[in-house]
């Protein structure tokens, strides 16, 4: 029955998807930016279920399983603060110029602003590699997901295969306008049943103070932050949450914003969806400490789940697993066709490989490159076999360290093309550097101190942007935006 | 121009503030439970709400002169900001 249910729900989710292709207008503005004419609730809905995803719900209750309730001020209580002010500052200015000068992607932005072409060519290929593990983590979620609610009896690669084919599906049919509609939906469900999932379960347990107590009993640890949690790791970690600025596809749902004051909502209400979401998932990964107790290493990932299996009935099970894949497929989609986009606009229509490319061409390319980055993708997850949560960050770490050159484009009128390649070389560089120096260190950090990566590798990037542009001749690599 | 430029001191200062504020470690190794909730994460989630309720008051206050005019561009020329 539990199956029955999620897979009830991927039909429900592809109709919805399939329908809105009957609005599309054909263009690429219209598959790329929905024609950029997102309203207000539907941008809070559809940023909000995009940022959010399998991190949001099985990393942070597999994190909060082994660290406790730290888990809640390293990334949800900073990126209630540090994403409303990007989307405040930076969001609306990138909506502005995309209005003026018809910006698609990232890299249009930044080879106009740069006169650079061969640094968008470079920052494509930055931003794409940086995505994979992002998208990894969706497809792995699936999996995992659908094999925990069956009790073992669907194998994980089924639930990727699934969770793939169905965006697959909507996002290729219907473009960024299907998307957008089908994350309202998804971002509205799984609040709901994230939150129900949390009261049905924990009234099983006798009540939050009951469990709270239980857990005090065998993992007292996890009740406070402590040396968990250390100092420079939580300012630190503040830096983890800019890196919304350079998603490629929050950047494209920006774009998609019908008017500069569509932002306003997501603004305001960010924080609140941030609570709503990730008390449950925390606190649902501490009391897995009650039931599951032994939980080691990849394992913690399926924390959730298992308690959704263990103490949910059949049918509630089954919706909230639906609501699972409901965060998962509302990440997955918009990341897929951002690529799409971005392959389509930044690469084939900026070289012209192929020639001019009509309005129906630029859609077919999109839809076939959204196929095949979610089919490689698949691939990978079937090999694949690392902690969600310490996947996602080292995807944010790069995309937050490549933030200051975006800054820097938009505010700072000496910012040079010298110096973004600056900025791109110091980040990757540094990326590869702590990557490797991490692998076989649980809860690494800079030199042992506490201090996140993302920290040295802001600071560096910043560093050589300024002094990349300031050493440059003045002209004539920039353009006024 | 006094005015607007206080408004956006304000503004500032109080993103500064939630800065500071969200690192509480008065309350780090505090076990205490509120409503059977740790201390801990049930200030976070009070914090919150003090963070939209302040961004609230930004988009009243600080809402830039420049998005509007440019939405105004728009609507005169069809689109085009």
């Amino acid at each position: 029955m539990t199956l029955g249910i999620v897979l009830g729900y991927l039909v429900l989710v592809l109709v919805i998807g399939v329908a809105s292709h009957r609005l599309m207008q054909r263009t690429g503005e219209d598959f790329f930016l929905a024609g950029r004419s997102i309203g207000s609730f539907v941008l809070l809905m559809t940023l909000f279920g995009t940022h959010m995803t399998s991190f949001a719900l099985l990393g942070s209750s597999a994190e909060s399983y082994r660290i406790g309730v730290g888990v809640f001020t390293l990334m949800a209580s900073s990126s209630a603060l540090i994403v409303p002010i990007v989307f405040f500052y930076v969001g609306t200015r990138v909506w502005t110029l995309g209005k003026q000068h018809g910006f698609v992607t990232q890299v249009d932005l930044m080879r106009h602003r740069f006169g650079s072409d061969a640094f968008g060519l470079a920052l494509f290929v930055v931003l794409v590699l940086l995505m994979i593990p992002y998208l990894l983590i969706g497809v792995m979620g699936g999996g995992i997901t659908l094999t925990q609610i069956t009790g073992g009896d669907v194998a994980p690669w089924v639930g990727g295969l699934l969770i793939s084919l169905v965006v697959v599906s909507y996002v290729s049919l219907s473009g960024l306008r299907g998307t957008a509609w089908v994350n309202t939906f998804q971002t509205c469900l799984f609040m709901v049943l994230g939150g129900l999932t949390a009261v049905v379960i924990i009234a099983k347990l006798g009540g939050v103070e009951a469990a709270m107590r239980e857990v005090s009993k065998v993992a007292p640890e996890l009740l406070v932050r402590g040396d968990a949690v250390p100092f420079a790791k939580v300012v630190t970690y503040t830096l983890i949450p800019l890196s919304v600025g350079m998603f490629p596809h929050i950047f494209m749902h920006w774009l998609s914003a019908e008017r500069a004051r569509t932002f306003k909502a997501p603004i305001v209400f960010y924080p609140l969806c941030i609570a709503a979401v990730w008390v449950p998932s925390v606190l649902l990964g501490v009391f897995g400490r009650i039931g599951f107790p032994d939980l080691q290493g990849a394992e913690t990932n399926s924390v959730l789940i298992r308690m959704i299996a263990e103490y949910t009935p059949g049918v509630l099970g089954g919706l909230l697993g639906a609501g699972v894949f409901a965060a998962i497929m509302s990440s997955l989609d918009s990341q897929s066709l951002s690529l799409g986009t971005m392959f389509t606009h930044d690469i084939v229509e900026h070289y012209r490989l192929g020639g001019q490319l009509e309005e129906a061409q630029k859609v077919r390319v999109g839809r076939l490159f959204v196929v095949a980055i979610v089919g490689l993708t698949f691939l990978i997850s079937l090999v694949a076999r690392p902690s969600i949560f310490g996947m996602a960050v080292w995807s944010f770490t790069g995309y937050a360290s490549l933030l200051p050159i975006l800054l820097a484009a938009l505010f700072w009128r000496r910012a040079s093309a010298t110096g973004a390649w600056c900025a791109l070389g110091t980040v990757v560089v540094l990326w590869l550097y702590f990557f490797f120096d991490s692998r076989g260190v649980p809860g690494y950090s800079v030199g042992g101190t506490g201090v996140m990566p993302v920290a040295v590798i802001f600071v560096g990037s910043t560093l050589a942007m300024a002094t990349g542009s300031l050493l440059a001749s003045p002209r004539p690599q920039r353009r006024e935006l | 121009m006094t005015g607007e430029t206080n408004v956006r001191r304000w503004g500032v200062l109080g993103l500064l503030m939630l800065y500071v504020l969200r690192i509480d470690l008065w309350f780090w190794r505090d076990a205490t439970l509120i409503a059977g909730i740790p201390v801990g994460l049930a200030y976070h989630v009070v914090f919150c709400f003090l963070a939209s309720a302040w961004f609230w008051w930004m988009v009243s206050r600080q809402w830039p002169e420049r998005l509007d005019e440019a939405e105004r561009r728009a609507a005169r020329t069809g689109g085009e900001a």
